[in-house]
Order: C-alpha cells, then structure tokens, then sequence
C-alpha cells in the first residue's frame, strides 16, 4: 500500500513537472497539429489516382497514421535520456539510497508523465479528427484500453532498457534515435503494416514490433475485434517487464560490485 | 556498536589500454586491468548516539568508505554492519533506517515546491504524519523553513537547499545520518545554522552522524570523534582532544622578553625537567609541561623583562594540514 502511495506520488510529480510548462505545452501542441495537417496531405497525395492501397482507404490509412503518431507523442515518455543522465551525473547514487526499486520508480514517473500529455494532447487530437472528418470507432473499449496500457509498458521497459546503457555509452543519442526509428517504422507509426509484405506483417505480428503502436491502433480504429493479438501483446509486456527487471539488477550490481 | 567495519578493502579495477593496434585489438579480448586500493584494511565501531567526523584528503577514500556503508557500493573484502543491516545485502531495508546527503547530489526535485518533494519523501520512506511533522518542526523553528516551503527548489539559494537536503535526510528519523560534505559552498552564517541543527538532532534525538567534511569548523562544532583516512588507509581513530595531544608539535608556551633571549634560552634549557626551548620570531618558546608550571617560568623569567607572555598551540587545521602533508612525503618516499 505504501508502496503504491509512494509511485502515486512520483507519478504525479512527474504529471505535474510535464504540465506546468505552458508556453512548452502551447509549443508542442502547435506543432503537433501542423505535423498532423503536413500528415493529412502527404496520405492524400498517396491516395490522389488510387482510392485503396493494401486494402485499405484514404481514411483508414490517415485515421491509423494519425492515431499511432499522437500515441507514439503521447506514449513514448524519456525515461531513457532521464535514465541516462541520472547515470551519468551519478544521481542515481542517491536513489540507491531510496527504499524503491529503480525501474518502478521511473515507471510511475513515465506514468504520470504520460497521464500529463494525454490531458494536453488529446483535445488537439480531436480537433485534427474534427478537421479532417476522421473518427475512432473501436469495438471494444476495454480491449483498445489494455492494448494501450500493454503499448506504454512496452515502449517503457525498452526506453528503461536503453536508458541502462548509460554504463556504458557517454552519448546515447544515435542509440535512442535509431531506437525510435525501429519502433516508429516496425511498429506501424510511420505505416500501417498492412503495407509490409505479408510475411513481414506476420513475422512483426509474431515479434514484439506491431505491439508498440499498430495492435493499439488497430483496437482504437475498429480494425481488430478478438482479443488473441491484445494476449499476445500482453506476453510480450511481461517479457519486457521481466528483461528489464534483470538488466536493471545486472546494472546495479556493476554499479555496486564494480563501482561503474 | 551501530556501525562495525572489519578489515574494509575496496579495490577499482579499470581496463589498460594498449600501446599499439595490435595489443588494443588483443586487450579487447583478453583485457589487462590495472587496480587501484581506495580503500584498505580500514576497520571502526561507531556506537548509537555518536558523531564522529571521516576526514582526509581529497582522494584518500572517504566517500568511498561513505558509499560501503550506505549500501551502494560493496567491499572488495572485508564486512560491514550498520544498525543490524548488511548494507549492500539488504539495501532496500536497510536505507529505511539511514538518512543520506551527498553534498553535490540532491534528493529534491527541481521543478517542484519544496513541500511536494518532502511529501514524496514521506511517501517512498512510508513516514507516519505524526512523525513528518515532528521531524519537520526542529527545521521549522530553528532553521527557517517555512520562508521557503512553497518556493520551486530551483529558487532557492544554496544554503537554503542544503538545510532542505538535510532535513530530508532526517524525515523519516533514521537511526544514522551519514552526511557527506554538507556545508560545501555555505556562508559562514548558513554554516553556523546547519551545524547547530545538526548537533541538536545528535544530541536530543540520539541520532548517530558520520560527517566528512574538509571544513575543520564542522569537525570541531560537531564531532567528538576523528576518524582520520589517508591514502586508502586508517590513521588516526580517537577523540579530537587525543589527536590535539598527538598530531603536530605539542603545545608551548610563548614569551616575548626585553632582556637577552639567548640567556634566557640557555637558563630553561638547563632546568631539570629538560623541556624543548626555541626561537620563533621574537618569541622565546618553551614546552608546556606541569614540571614547569607557569609560575616558576615567570619567576625564571623575571629577570629578562617579560613584555608578554601567551600559550601557542597549533590549530586544528594547521594539526591536519601538517597530517596530510606528512602523508604525502611518506608516499614519495615509498614510491
């Protein structure tokens, strides 16, 4: 109980850093709508002398598109440069001296950092759903819900993972950067995957890439109805879970045994 | 004893590089490590209640020693006990019952009032309410909290900061507080409040301190104890008045005399007790020491016109200095 206190309040510390910069926030939103009303064209060039591609409409492709590019914005928190630079400047020497375990702890601070923009991002998602006559229509609330809540596990454990590599790289922004391309392009943020090969789709359906951004996605948009692929996403969470719980031992023991 | 260090050794490896490309490419396989004793065969008992000061000099393995026993950094040999815990076995315990300040890390969060970080505090170390406002009221009263309470940390000055950090490391009140460098970069006002606070809380509370400080008005306000490391190793483990005694060039008495000093050199010299007579400047000095009490010095004296005459001792830093400077020697001689 007390420990759940404890993340509550990081959490919400956290929420509350991420949402107290106003002119940040106005920024981001700004940019956020003129990088949805660049998207809106760019699909509908792609779509000007052809109505489906890869089975799917103009307004399928954009509705996925958009939705996975504000949950990659919303979801995707930085808990790997915040990791790293605690790594770095040794601070997280003073958190060893905390009784809270590393990875739960930048877990509820994701969180409430992700609680923080969904308030800020979502009404201008809307908008741009408004603009461009798009809607979500999923068909299970529940389903699209917990495929989101699999999705911010995910992304975090392998931002936390990467964050670790603070041991042993000074710079980590060619790994973050190409890390961020891999999930965007494999995860279906860039591109719905239903415009891979189908050997791809199933090879990334199999493996934990489509289950960053597309299964989510796909139960917001109505696309995906059953819950075998919400099961599979949710095996992948709890591998990712357990990866980074043992690679943040090995990382405290180097730091503790070796003194890093 | 709350804290018991056995025959603590902390050794650093790091990798050596190679001379040309082909040793590099061989060392990346089979690396050569060089090793480095930060710490070596130090051993202590500090029991509850006590504040006992680590000093030494930069580099001679105080934080080190700080870093074993609070868990995040394990011994390469040796073992240590504080309050019953392995620190590094049972850390997340164990910190429940210590309080931490790194003088150059913060446990406050920037952005946020002053009030939010210590209510996160209260939160991760499970504080009751009762016990959150008692520990918080010394700082209230004594150090000036309340001006502060609602300000983001990032507003605040350095000495208001530190009074933060160190009334988060009595929150949740530990049993031992291990202070590193707590005053660093305070004004000598800031530095008189922090000190008080910190022996009230020693003194009323019973709570065990270990400081490390290079500030020797810390080590005299603070601490009834010395732990002296130098170079990985433990020199010196008595009461401050003990290493007065035993450090430096003793305690003199000091005369400053109209008449002719080498007579008067001579005179002491031939007294019985046998006591060490020198010149230093325009003062004629000579050994405290109860065979020659200061009655019969200035009966001896008399005769050479006594314009004044004061005790000398060496100050505290001048003692420490003269210890560092001493090991440094030693070093180059060993090597």
């Amino acid at each position: 109980m007390s420990m759940l206190r404890a993340c509550y309040q990081l959490a919400l510390a956290n929420g509350r850093v991420t949402a107290t910069d106003r002119k940040g926030r106005l920024i981001i939103c700004v940019g956020y709508l003129l990088g949805m009303w660049l998207l809106y064209w760019l699909w509908r060039g792609l779509y000007l002398n052809d109505p489906s591609r890869a089975g799917l409409d103009f307004a399928t492709a954009l509705t996925h598109v958009a939705t996975a590019q504000t949950l990659f914005a919303i979801i995707t928190t930085p808990a790997d440069w915040r990791l790293a630079r605690e790594i770095r400047s040794g601070e997280v020497a003073s958190q060893l001296t905390q009784p809270m375990n590393l990875a739960l702890r930048h877990g509820a601070m994701a969180l409430g950092a992700v609680a923080a923009k969904a308030l800020y991002m979502l009404p201008a998602f809307a908008l741009f759903l408004w603009w461009a006559g798009l809607n979500l229509a999923p068909s299970s609330w529940p389903l699209a819900l917990a495929s989101l809540a699999c999705s911010f596990v995910l992304l975090f454990c392998l931002a936390f993972i990467v964050g670790l590599a603070g041991f042993l790289a000074t710079d980590l922004w060619g790994i973050i950067a190409s890390k961020d391309a891999v999930v965007q392009f494999l995860g279906g943020a860039l591109i719905p995957l239903a415009f891979f090969p189908p050997t791809a789709q199933t090879l990334l359906h199999v493996l934990p890439f489509a289950h960053f951004f597309n299964t989510p996605v796909a139960y917001l948009t109505g696309q995906l109805h059953g819950p075998e692929s919400l099961l599979i996403q949710a095996c992948w969470a709890l591998a990712f879970m357990l990866f980074a719980h043992l690679a943040s031992l090995q990382v405290q023991r180097k730091l503790v045994v070796f003194g890093a | 004893m709350l804290i018991r260090a056995e025959q603590l050794n902390r050794v650093y490896r790091s990798p050596l590089s190679g001379q040309s490309w082909g040793e590099r490419f061989a060392r990346l396989l089979r690396p050569v490590w060089s090793e480095t004793h930060s710490v070596r065969d130090v051993s202590f008992g500090i029991a509850r209640g006590e504040c006992v000061a680590l000093v030494g000099p930069n580099g001679a393995g105080k934080s080190t020693t700080i870093k074993m026993l609070t868990g995040i950094l394990a011994p390469s040999s040796g073992s240590v006990s504080v309050a019953g815990f392995d620190p590094q076995r049972d850390r997340r315990a164990y910190v429940k019952h210590i309080g931490v300040v790194f003088g150059q890390r913060s446990q406050l969060w920037w952005d946020l009032p002053v009030q939010d970080s210590f209510r996160i505090l209260q939160a991760l170390f499970a504080v009751p309410e009762a016990t959150y406002q008692q520990q918080l009221s010394l700082f209230r009263r004594e150090g000036g909290l309340d001006e502060f309470w609602l300000r983001p940390v990032r507003t605040l000055s350095l000495g208001q900061r530190m009074l933060c950090e160190i009334a988060a490391s009595f929150l949740h009140a530990p049993e031992v507080v291990f202070l590193d460098e707590p005053t660093i970069g305070l004004d000598l006002e800031m530095k008189a409040r922090m000190r008080e606070l910190i022996r009230q809380i020693n003194r009323d509370a019973g709570t065990t301190v270990l400081i490390t400080s290079h500030d020797v008005g810390d080590i005299e306000k603070l601490s009834q104890r010395l732990l002296l490391i130098d170079h990985g190793q433990l020199k010196f483990d008595g009461s401050l008045a003990h290493f007065r005694q035993s450090a430096g060039d003793g305690h003199w008495w000091a005369a400053k005399l109209g008449g002719d000093r080498d007579a008067a050199q001579a005179l002491l010299a031939g007294h019985p007790a046998g006591l060490a007579v020198r010149h230093n400047g325009d003062w004629l000095e000579v050994v405290r020491d109860e065979r020659l009490p200061l009655p019969e010095l200035l009966q001896l004296l008399a005769p050479f016109a006594i314009h004044d005459i004061k005790p000398v001792e060496q100050s505290l830093e001048d003692l420490l200095h003269g210890f560092y400077l001493a090991g440094k020697v030693g070093a180059r001689e060993a090597a």
